[in-house]
């Protein structure tokens, strides 16, 4: 009988522990791959890479940093971030940004022309 | 009527209880059954958790910039730094790099990160090394040192992003391994048109096809192409297409309409490409372009 107890008591409290561990303190993993970021890092990323484009026009080191991201492809990734950025509403200069490094990458949408210098 | 035929069937026998005749009295556990219930509830709990953290942990998704890998968390930074350099907003950069956690001493971490992308020969591509030159210039300006310091440039200079960086010489007191640094690429180079040929097969049919390499067929990422044509002109970049070479890109043309490439401000346009029909296997199709620029000598 007091085995039985034990053994219960054991399988309980692995039980608890499992859950505890997956759903209530799960563990903060570190040293995580840049895919695995969430979409709000990922298009702050994507901003920096576009303000920097917008000021060394080096459209091949634009694509190397956004290679990093992990997704491909890179010009669709752009596109649809620009796009969500969009739609959320992001400031001026952010979204002139994006729709530049976007167009550039000769991925275009109508959403996206209102932030384009206009053509000469 | 026999004896048994007199007992009602709804009657239990005497002999037969639904409850024990005594219960059983409670008995208090002792101290050693106490003891090694917690201590199994304990070990349960242990093996659970370990199975929780260690061997099943939740997968990573939906990751802060601050649970990255070290050398990621580091090319996070230097974006966030060439957005710096780019809009010179110093309180919002230094808000993006808190939430890097990189270390309390933010300048300090940053020259430290930064030393360690130039020994890993992160300033070999001229675009890396002039993102090193703003990640120096932040640094320096809130007063820490590195050994990247070899890489910034006097002081005082302004619109560091536009200027060509000075080839640098060996590193005088590296301390993190970094060698002697190459000189940086040049931005601009030129290219001149290598190989034009023409295809007629069904994978490629109507396409022009770019190949943009270096002199020894590695293909260069991320080179813009022009294609244009009487009423227009379109751009791509190579390098976008995964599985591909990183120095292809391609263009769908449409019958009849007469294209020229080129690698603006790189190389002259390429003859006209005219797309027409050719006949594979009893088959009309489009005609293919393969061209192949390579830097000029």
């Amino acid at each position: 009988m007091r085995s039985l107890a034990l053994v219960l008591l054991v399988g309980f409290g692995a039980g608890l522990g499992a859950w505890l561990g997956q759903s209530l303190l799960p563990v903060e993993l570190t040293d995580n791959h840049p895919e695995t970021l969430s979409a709000s890092a990922r298009t702050h990323y994507i901003i920096n890479i576009a303000f920097a484009y917008a000021a060394d026009q080096d459209l091949a080191a634009a694509l190397d940093r956004l290679t990093f991201l992990g997704i491909s492809p890179v010009g669709e990734l752009v596109l649809t971030t620009t796009e969500s950025a969009i739609r959320e509403g992001w400031p001026l200069p952010e979204l002139r940004a994006l729709a530049r490094l976007s167009a550039d990458f000769g991925m275009m949408s109508q959403p996206l022309i209102p932030y384009l210098p206009a053509a000469p | 009527m026999t004896e048994h035929a007199r007992i009602r069937p709804t009657e239990t026998p005497r002999h037969f209880r639904w409850w024990p005749r005594q219960r059983p009295r409670f008995r208090p556990p002792t101290r050693l059954e106490i003891l090694l219930g917690i201590l199994a509830l304990g070990i349960g709990l242990a093996a659970g958790l370990s199975y929780a953290w260690l061997l099943a942990p939740v997968p990573a998704v939906d990751t802060e910039p601050h649970q990255l890998h070290r050398l990621a968390r580091a090319e996070y930074m230097v974006s966030i730094l060439l957005r710096w350099a780019a809009d010179e907003d110093w309180a919002a950069a230094i808000r993006s790099l808190e939430e890097l956690e990189i270390g309390e001493d933010i300048p300090a971490a940053v020259a430290e990160l930064a030393c360690e992308l130039v020994g890993r020969g992160y300033t070999q591509k001229g675009s890396g090394f002039r993102a090193i030159q703003q990640v120096v210039r932040f640094y320096q300006r809130a007063g820490a040192s590195g050994c990247a310091d070899v890489l910034g440039l006097p002081s005082g200079s302004a619109a560091l992003v536009q200027i060509t960086a000075p080839a640098p010489t060996a590193l005088p007191t590296a301390t993190s391994g970094a060698t002697a640094l190459p000189a940086p690429p040049s931005t601009t180079r030129a290219f001149q048109l290598s190989r034009l040929e023409t295809h007629c097969e069904a994978a490629t049919a109507g396409l022009i096809i770019v190949y943009v390499q270096e002199p020894d067929s590695r293909g260069i990422r991320g080179q813009r192409v022009r294609v244009s044509w009487e009423e227009g002109e379109s751009f791509f970049v190579t390098g976008l297409h995964p599985g591909q070479d990183p120095g292809y890109g391609d263009f769908a043309m449409q019958r009849g309409r007469s294209y020229r490439v080129e690698l603006p401000g790189q190389s002259a346009p390429s003859a006209a490409l005219l797309a027409r029909s050719c006949q594979a296997r009893g088959r009309i199709l489009l005609r293919s372009y393969h061209l192949t620029f390579r830097p000029a000598k």
